[in-house]
């Protein structure tokens, strides 16, 4: 069986990078990175922000948010169809991410880049992996105006599911 | 039909249908090679200074979405 993207081990590896890359760079520009639930959550893929160019998306969602950065790595580099959402690169939520990808059953193994679902299908929130600390998994995740922030995985009691994209 | 499933930490419901990175042999490599993901740049939030996830509309198109 492929892998969840169907890329290859190196790709695979250059990929997660990409998506971290694009998660910090997210946060390390938070003030200029807002909430919303609106149609503009979808721009920074559609405007084709590249984090490798310094740029990020300006308006997201928490799972608007997770597919901008795991875009960087699979669309944009890799030209993959949308494996998170199923939506061609244009929409989704958490319910769409819980119905594409892996599952990671062991938090031994997770991995940058795999995304932490909060809430039992089709979920409340969702927050992209991007390493760890003292072997604890951390995310980034963007559900609120002050966001993005960097948090431990299960900085929220509801952790239900990681699901792996790349 | 569902199964539970239990990890290290969290346990939580899952199709059987669902694929599973674990025991993928395309993937064996992949956690060595991810070895190096120790983060050293950047400090965490204080997650009590964190304001609440908005919720979910539970919608996949724009407009809506979730938190």
């Amino acid at each position: 069986m492929p892998s969840a993207s169907g890329l290859d081990f190196n790709q695979r590896i250059q990929c997660r990078e990409l998506a971290v890359q694009a998660a910090k760079l997210a946060r390390r520009h938070r003030a200029q990175v807002h909430y919303t639930e609106g149609k503009d959550r979808w721009l920074g893929i559609t405007m084709k922000r590249v984090a490798a160019d310094g740029e990020f998306a300006h308006f997201a969602d928490c799972s608007s948010f997770v597919t901008w950065c795991l875009w960087n790595g699979l669309a944009h580099v890799f030209n993959t169809k949308d494996v998170v959402n199923g939506a061609a690169w244009k929409g989704g939520y958490t319910g769409t991410m819980y119905e594409n990808g892996m599952v990671v059953r062991d938090i031994a193994n997770v991995l940058r880049g795999d995304c932490v679902l909060y809430g039992p299908p089709p979920g409340a929130h969702v927050a992209i992996v991007i390493g760890r600390m003292n072997g604890t998994p951390m995310v980034i995740s963007h559900g609120s105006e002050p966001g993005p922030f960097y948090l431990t995985y299960d900085y929220r009691s509801d952790v239900h599911q990681i699901r792996r994209y790349i | 039909m569902i199964a539970r499933v239990y990890g290290l930490g969290y346990g939580r419901l899952m199709p059987e249908t669902d694929r599973i990175v674990d025991d993928d042999p395309d993937y064996a490599n992949d956690v060595d090679a991810d070895r190096e993901a120790e983060i050293v740049d950047l400090e965490p939030d204080d997650p009590r200074t964190v304001p609440p996830d908005q919720g979910d509309s539970g919608n996949a198109d724009p407009p809506g979405g979730d938190a």
